[in-house]
């Protein structure tokens, strides 16, 4: 098999500031700070194989959003090794990112105040994308995610859902290899949820795109991903099809997959 | 090249979206105008003893307030601050771009479009208005020239200037205090209060070595003709020194900024 991505023992460990506790510590907070350590990724590894849908999920604060950061080269890891398609993220980062899409879902990339369209053609020329393969793509991609009404209408006038779609379509404009999707369905309505579903997995079939979602509805994964990870404090902790996870801690047959998912984060102590 | 020109076209796009806005500021900066006009008339018709002529002065206002947004020094982009606050500077480090040109681009980008609509109006206004209110073109054709080249210096050594802040504010977060400090203390050094012409001698020569002599000062006294002959060949050069100085800076303390970015949570 073809692998695409090959993370091997990233470690990553950021800095927290806190206050002190007891009396006065507003007081001396003002003049001292205690520094914590806290190890979000310990020793992570795993690998990808190409035009494989791979869903992420774990409880917050398991360290997701920093896997997906460091594999998009926006964060150097502390140590360890990661390739992905024969490139370091965080040193060829220029390389690396004209070949992957990101949509982070609590976030936009779309500019506020301008309607779609003008965020679009923005996209258009920081990825050089030449005018004809970018008509063809733009009109395919208006067409699979309907948002050919919602062009003229600038960001901040769209409900979430029509964000969200116009956000996809921004990180596929390119064409990329791989896309990255940070919690892509939180906030939307079941509609608008469905549709996302069903264009990823579209997507997935037509241009052979890897994708890798975080997300905590389990849905999502049912739905799109072929493969799934749990992740807890920093190390994986499950990696298989979903399946394999509901042999694997569910109880009955047909147990509700939340339910299976709630059980899991307690047999492994993820909760506290 | 083409990345920049989208900027361009966004930024733009982002003004003419705010119309209203827009003219309010023509009017702003014209009222405006008038009034330090009429302050300083004031002045000159009791004491005359400057190095500049009140017709000087007077052309000096007409560019300072026609050019204000390509030059104010504090007007700091508040959608790079505000993603550098709420983590959304994370898909700007996604874009196959160094993070420096594409901050740098954005921010000339919005200054020019946001000078654009104010500029012509003001310019065209002023060209005509009667008596000693007019801004004079009395300029010869290399000075017009030394003019232009000076204006796109001062310009990209303000927004040169203005990255440094943004990398600052990579490292403190809260842009608060930093931007209280320059829009008191530069509007005065750069000449966007009094011309400088005015300060006393001694001060002049310590604003003389520091940057901010160069950031607005240069091209509206090369229009105004109070400084000529080598003298501008001398400023455009330290124009050119003190960007070449604040990039280099700049680039520097991004590439450490880059390698400590934390964006936590989302």
């Amino acid at each position: 098999m073809d692998k695409l991505i090959r993370m091997e023992k990233i470690h990553k460990e950021f800095v927290v500031y806190e206050r002190l506790e007891g009396k006065w510590s507003l007081l001396k907070g003002a003049f001292i700070r205690t520094k914590k350590k806290v190890e979000a990724l310990k020793e992570m590894s795993f690998s990808i194989n190409r035009g494989e849908l791979v869903g992420f999920i774990g409880p917050n604060g398991a360290g997701k959003s920093t896997t997906v950061k460091i594999m998009s080269g926006i964060l150097n890891p502390d140590s360890g090794s990661c390739v992905i398609d024969g490139r370091i993220p965080w040193k060829n980062r220029i390389e690396h990112v004209s070949r992957i899409g990101v949509v982070f879902g609590q976030r936009s990339q779309l500019w506020w105040d301008v309607p779609v369209k003008d965020s679009f053609s923005l996209l258009k020329d920081i990825y050089n994308i030449p005018n004809s393969s970018y008509e063809e793509r733009l009109y395919e991609l208006l067409e699979r995610l309907q948002i050919r009404d919602l062009l003229n209408t600038p960001a901040r006038q769209l409900s979430l859902g029509q964000r969200m779609r116009c956000e996809i379509a921004a990180a596929l404009l390119h064409r990329p290899q791989i896309l990255f999707l940070d919690e892509p369905t939180i906030g939307l309505d079941a509609v608008s949820k469905l549709e996302l579903r069903t264009f990823l997995k579209e997507e997935n079939e037509k241009s052979g795109v890897t994708v890798f979602m975080t997300t905590h509805d389990m849905d999502d994964i049912e739905a799109v991903c072929n493969r799934v990870m749990v992740i807890g404090r920093g190390t994986l902790l499950f990696d298989g099809s979903l399946s394999d996870l509901r042999a694997h801690f569910g109880s009955q047959e047909k147990e509700d997959i939340d339910d299976v998912i709630v059980r899991m984060y307690h047999d492994l102590k993820l909760l506290t | 090249m083409r990345t920049f020109i989208a900027y361009i076209k966004i930024s733009l796009s982002n003004q003419i979206q705010y119309k209203i806005a827009s003219y309010a500021g023509v009017i702003v900066q014209f009222c405006w105008a008038v009034m330090n006009i009429l302050l300083y008339r004031t002045f000159y018709l009791s004491n005359n003893n400057t190095n500049m002529s009140f017709q000087q002065v007077v052309s000096y206002m007409w560019l300072q307030q026609a050019f204000y947004s390509l030059f104010a020094t504090w007007s700091l982009d508040s959608k790079i601050l505000n993603s550098i606050v709420s983590g959304s500077v994370c898909y700007e480090l996604c874009r196959p771009m160094k993070l420096y040109n594409s901050w740098f681009f954005q921010n000339v980008a919005r200054r020019i479009g946001k000078a654009l609509p104010k500029c012509i109006p003001i310019i065209l206004v002023s060209s005509i208005l009667p008596g000693e209110f007019r801004l004079r073109w009395e300029i010869k054709s290399y000075e017009f020239f030394a003019f232009i080249i000076s204006m796109c210096l001062s310009l990209v050594l303000v927004v040169s200037f203005c990255m440094l802040i943004y990398i600052i504010v990579f490292f403190i977060i809260s842009p608060l205090g930093i931007k209280m400090i320059l829009s008191a203390l530069l509007d005065f050094m750069t000449g966007a209060v009094i011309p400088l012409a005015f300060f006393p001698e001694w001060m002049n020569k310590i604003l003389a070595i520091s940057p901010f002599t160069y950031m607005q000062n240069i091209p509206l006294q090369i229009f105004c003709g109070s400084i000529a002959g080598f003298e501008i060949i001398y400023s455009l050069f330290m124009q050119t020194i003190w960007v070449l100085i604040f990039i280099l800076v700049g680039n520097i303390l991004m590439q450490k900024a880059i390698k400590k970015v934390i964006v936590f949570g989302g």
